[in-house]
């Protein structure tokens, strides 16, 4: 028991609905012999049950006088059913319309950043090319695309002040700027 | 519950008017029953039950059969049930849980019928609670229903159910505590107004 309710109470109440296996079936059964709380809660809940359904019998409390309204006519509902319809189409048309004007911007946008403004690294100037440049320059990541990266710096350690300055790094390093190893190789290449 | 047939569906979605007041005629009173209890007021459950019949005509044409019709519906239903109790939440009347609303409505207690009492608890749970048992007890719904209807798992609808009837036993045990003659006095007055009435 837990507090004032059994553990199996959950079972019980599964089984009253018929949705618990032959197993469970068999286990509250057994369950229900020796224990009161439990018998309570299923006499209880199998009375309700059946007066709760009762809700909709004839003289039932809820539907009790429920008619349908004239306000539902078949007219009205054939008219919102149109309206959903409607709905659905104008919906419809309008993100696809918006998609296709989206698609269009970014083909555009991306098309003339590539071959308007600059054109791919290497290519042959075309009449093309002579097309008056964007206002909008290119964005600093797209541009880093068609640039040529920079030959890596390499410090032979049997350099005099080799060890000078990996000593200034160390300490550099360890004060703030060790955090993680892209920084420590960004500033390895730092002269 | 009994589905329509896919004839009908398809003829209520096209905008048939007699399959659509077939529709009507079929599940009114079911779903008004549900939102007179849900919402524990029969007057706005049948303002509720129209609109609720009014989204089902709207939305038939994208309705894809994935889930029973009824399940579908009783969905728009609970959605329509559940604003419903927004609204009036947001206007200062709260939803109290079981315990409170018990406390609360103790003294009225004393005149209520037995069904009345179990009903008091039953409007008494919280809005999940109540729900669930309203689909179980009133409509017949299955668990996994249940559970597509309220777009929750298998395992909370069972607790749920299980939670919404110990609750109102709780409840019901402890109004039927109140002294037997004060009750019998309500039942005879009742009767005696009745007859000469």
């Amino acid at each position: 028991m837990i507090g004032d309710r059994c553990c199996m109470g959950e079972l019980v109440s599964a089984v009253l609905d018929g949705e618990a296996t032959d197993l469970e079936r068999a286990v509250v059964r057994r369950h229900l012999r020796s224990c009161v709380a439990c018998r309570e809660f299923h006499a209880f809940s199998r009375g309700t049950r059946v007066r709760t359904g009762e809700g909709l019998g004839p003289s039932g409390g809820a539907s009790k006088g429920v008619g349908v309204p004239s306000d539902l006519s078949g007219t009205r509902l054939a008219a919102e059913v149109r309206r959903g319809r409607g709905g659905r189409t104008v919906r419809h048309a309008t993100m696809t319309l918006m998609a296709v004007l989206a698609f269009g911007l970014i083909l555009g946008v991306s098309g003339s950043h590539v071959l308007g403004e600059r054109g791919p690294p290497g290519s042959v100037p075309s009449a093309h090319d002579a097309r008056p440049a964007l206002k909008r320059p290119l964005s600093p990541n797209f541009a880093r695309l068609f640039e040529t990266p920079p030959p890596a710096r390499v410090v032979p350690l049997e350099l005099a002040g080799a060890a000078e300055w990996h000593e200034q790094f160390v300490e550099r390093a360890s004060l703030e700027h060790y955090r993680s190893d892209s920084k420590v190789v960004r500033l390895a290449m730092q002269p | 519950m009994q589905q329509p047939t896919d004839e009908g569906l398809v003829r209520a979605a096209r905008g048939d008017r007699v399959a659509l007041e077939d529709i009507v005629g079929e599940y009114y009173r079911p779903v008004a029953a549900y939102l007179a209890r849900l919402i524990d007021d029969p007057d706005e459950a049948q303002d509720l039950t129209q609109e609720v019949f009014l989204r089902m005509a709207r939305g038939l044409s994208r309705f894809e059969r994935r889930a029973a019709f009824t399940t579908w519906l009783f969905q728009i239903a609970r959605n329509v049930g559940v604003d419903a109790l927004r609204r009036r939440e947001a206007a200062n009347a709260v939803i109290a849980s079981c315990y409170d609303n018990r406390v609360a409505s103790r003294s009225g207690l004393e005149a209520l019928e037995d069904s009345e009492i179990l009903w008091s608890c039953i409007g008494a749970l919280n809005v999940d609670l109540r729900s669930a048992l309203l689909l179980r007890d009133l409509l017949g719904f299955t668990y996994r229903e249940i559970a597509e209807i309220l777009d929750t798992t298998l395992a909370t609808v069972k607790w749920r159910i299980y939670q919404a009837r110990a609750r109102v036993q709780a409840g019901y045990l402890e109004a039927s505590a109140l002294p037997e003659d004060v009750r019998g006095r309500v039942r005879r007055s009742r009767g005696a107004g009745s007859e000469s009435s």
